[in-house]
């Protein structure tokens, strides 16, 4: 938390190390919640790249109270769901198993992941969208049922609700495979 | 939390090697040009702060008179001060040079290993390290690079520079390199005009070494009095750590010349009784404040990193605040200097001040462990605000697996790490959070210090949001510290009950503004028309109940200063209200100002005249 609190402040003075170590410090984390929401390596990369560079771009103008970790979860949520929402109107699907085009090369990898992570990441592309970002938001970024309701625009009750039905739907998905 | 979510919290990913590289060249690449953009021409350059350090002038004077006696160097001069380069040399074909620097010598008569570079012809023109030295030499990869920029490139990849295995640079494909010199300096070179058979070098050297602290020293000093001359010293110059006794001649000076008088003779700063009690003034001093707990946690590298880009020259007073901790003050002398200073006391009778500071030095012999001191009283804040940060977190998984519940008291062995901070919890935190839960306010106060708090210097106060804020005597009655725990949760219930309407209004303002979008501008006849829109309906249920709404018949078109709303509930204490406007904005209108919008706690059914 401290550290976090200076970080905050010798990135807002301009200091390059802080945000190196700004980097180093969340870059795993902010791309396991990104695949959390994708399952999508590379898009994931994409939108961490975005995060960081628009974070970059901002540094003298930088003002943050809050959680810089749950400020940067949050990000990637918006940016997460932005491309949801842009490839559901180009008709993409997010399922396990439904990834890009083949091509004549395989790409480069550019996440690791244990076989049990993408088991469960495989699990939460299943779910509906707004389920797969309430079980995110909570689990991963750590946030309150009444931040996640002001960012979905819902009720504290309906994101309660969707937790739930997340959950058990992943029960069902999962069951037995952990 | 059952398997399904510790899988899921524990479902992650690493980036590849290349991957974390591949970002965070993009990355630092954003950043640079945005500093770039954002340094007063060469406001902060190396060479400017050289130049005003006292110590330098002779040393570059030195190796001006043996560069030009060199061999095969034509002009060795300082950069131009408005430049951001430190060294420039013109270095011809065969001819080696030493950044560091020293000077320059034809490479046909020896090859001692104290020279860095050295100038060929292969390619158009050549910039070799010396072969088989310690050198490294590493160049920017990004295209058109400027020497800011590549300056801050340098000292991001210092420790990986050991690694490179580059030995040249083509001037024809970039014109920048950064070197490891034979001391073990980090020179950032630019190759300015060049052909096969020479080439003007431009370079600033640095120190690769950590920072570190000097001792500290505790000074006193007698408050200047124009009236009253003192023999004792009452200024300091921090960068040699002279204190100074102002002789009554300088005292009877004009302010111009006064100050003028203060800077010829290199003071920083002078103690003197302001309206507030005794404090110190800057000289040209660049000043932060931090919280007092810092003393013992801001490694020197920190404050460099800090300092190195402020500029601003602070005229407010580093007070000496009784019977409070005291803020710890980073600062930048004119000549460059940096360090941290804290108040220590003040003598009334004796017109003295007492402070402590401890310079950053760039070649302290302690690392950066060996600079946090024993000092009680930081460590003792400093552990208090790490354990309520501690004590934070423990509460939020408490609520995240209690319906976003607090817990009633913090007699719950799980909510502490270690049994050391059990019991300092129970003996030394008062908690407040009872009943609270996580919707309500995040600025909620939910615990503090009260062993911190009995002192009446100032205690931490952990908020509900988890962030810990060092509250000082000056601000206990906005959370209601001093009356103890009912005070508290009173400040609490009053707190909670702002933010919601400031929300709920703001909230209605975003619903209005819809309803007028779709409704050519027109505001509706009542609440009941935009029901949906507002969403919940807890917030609609207490909107109606506690809010006037008045925008009935208004257009957006009219006077966004016409008042739309307000919180009567709030407006029947006394104490003034929230308003919401017609351009959508939320403001607390104080009581004194309520009749400038004719809000006299009576409801108004009819639309408001604009502010008079």
């Amino acid at each position: 938390m401290i550290e976090d609190e200076l970080l905050k402040l010798r990135f807002k003075l301009g200091s390059e190390d802080a945000l190196r170590r700004i980097y180093e410090k969340y870059l795993d984390y902010l791309l396991s919640v990104a695949m959390a929401f994708l399952n999508d390596a590379p898009a994931s990369e994409d939108i961490v790249h975005d995060v960081f560079v628009s974070l970059a771009q901002m540094a003298r103008q930088f003002q943050l109270r809050g959680n810089l970790k749950h400020y940067l979860a949050t990000c990637v949520a918006n940016r997460a769901r932005d491309r949801l929402r842009a490839g559901k109107r180009h008709g993409d699907r997010l399922a396990a198993g439904a990834g890009p085009e083949p091509q004549a090369e395989p790409p480069e990898e550019t996440l690791i992941c244990a076989e049990q992570t993408q088991r469960v990441y495989d699990a939460l592309a299943q779910l509906p969208d707004e389920q797969r970002e309430v079980i995110v938001l909570r689990i991963k970024a750590g946030m309150k049922f009444r931040q996640i309701a002001e960012m979905q625009d819902a009720s504290f009750v309906a994101v309660q609700a969707r937790y739930r039905r997340g959950i058990d739907k992943l029960r069902s998905i999962l069951n037995g495979r952990l | 939390m059952g398997p399904i979510e510790s899988a899921i919290e524990q479902a992650n990913c690493k980036a590849t090697d290349a991957t974390r590289r591949q970002i965070w060249q993009d990355v630092a690449g954003r950043l640079r040009p945005s500093q770039a953009a954002r340094q007063p021409q060469g406001g902060d350059c190396l060479w400017r702060v050289l130049m005003k350090t006292r110590f330098v002038k002779p040393a570059i004077a030195a190796v001006v008179l043996i560069a030009a006696l060199a061999v095969g160097v034509e002009t060795f001069r300082p950069g131009k001060a408005a430049k951001t380069h430190a060294f420039s040399a013109e270095v011809r074909a065969n001819t080696a040079l030493d950044l560091d620097p020293r000077a320059a010598i034809p490479l046909r008569q020896a090859r001692p290993e104290d020279f860095d570079v050295t100038w060929d012809g292969e390619n158009g023109g050549t910039l070799r390290i010396m072969p088989g030295s310690s050198l490294r030499l590493s160049t920017p990869s990004w295209p058109e690079p400027e020497w800011d920029d590549v300056v801050g490139w340098a000292h991001s990849i210092l420790a990986k520079m050991q690694e490179s295995t580059a030995t040249s640079v083509s001037a024809r494909e970039n014109r920048f390199a950064a070197i490891l010199t034979s001391e073990g300096n980090l020179a950032v070179v630019q190759i300015g005009d060049y052909d096969e058979s020479k080439a003007r070098l431009q370079w600033q050297v640095e120190s690769t070494a950590l920072p570190g602290y000097g001792p500290v020293q505790v000074v006193t000093l007698a408050c200047v009095d124009p009236n009253k001359p003192s023999a004792q010293p009452c200024a300091i110059d921090f960068d040699t750590g002279r204190t100074i006794v102002i002789p009554s001649q300088a005292l009877a000076l004009a302010p111009e010349g006064f100050l003028s008088w203060l800077e010829q003779n290199g003071i920083d700063a002078i103690a003197r009784i302001s309206d507030e009690g005794g404090c110190l003034a800057g000289v040209g001093l660049v000043l932060q404040t931090w919280e007092p707990g810092l003393w013992a946690a801001i490694p020197a590298l920190g404050i460099r990193d800090a300092m190195t880009r402020v500029s601003y020259q602070s005229r407010d007073p580093i007070l000496f605040r009784e019977g409070q901790y005291q803020f710890i003050h980073p600062f930048k002398t004119r000549e460059g200097g940096m360090g941290i200073l804290q108040m220590r006391g003040m003598d009334r009778s004796g017109q003295t001040v007492q402070f402590r500071y401890r310079m950053v030095l760039e070649d302290a012999p302690a690392g950066i462990e060996g600079e946090i001191q024993d000092d009680a009283e930081s460590l003792q804040l400093l552990q208090s605000a790490e354990w309520l940060n501690r004590l934070g977190r423990s509460l939020l998984i408490y609520a995240n697996q209690n319906e976003d519940r607090l817990p009633e008291s913090l007699e719950i062995r799980e909510l502490a790490d270690s049994e050391e901070q059990y019991q300092w919890m129970v003996k030394d935190v008062e908690y407040v959070g009872a009943g609270v839960t996580c919707a309500q306010s995040p600025s909620l106060v939910v615990a503090y210090d009260r062993t911190l708090l009995a002192k009446g210097k100032g205690t931490n106060v952990l908020f509900l949001d988890s962030h810990i804020e060092f509250v000082g005597p000056e601000k206990f009655a906005k959370y209601g510290l001093s009356g103890g725990v009912e005070s508290v949760m009173q400040k609490n219930a009053e707190r909670d009950r702002h933010d919601r309407s400031q929300s709920y209004l703001d909230r209605l303002g975003r619903s209005l503004r819809i309803y007028g979008n779709q409704n050519k501008d027109r505001l509706p006849q009542s609440l009941e028309e935009i029901r949906q829109r507002i969403g919940r309906e807890d917030r609609y249920q207490w909107i109606v109940e506690n809010v006037e709404y008045l925008g009935a018949g208004l257009m957006f078109s009219q006077s966004p200063s016409l008042v739309v709303a307000y919180d009567r509930t709030l407006l029947a204490t006394g104490r003034g209200t929230y308003v919401l406007f017609l351009d959508s904005h939320v403001e607390f209108i104080e009581p004194k100002r309520l009749s400038q919008y004719d809000l006299s706690g009576e409801p108004q059914n009819a639309p408001v005249t604009p502010p008079k």
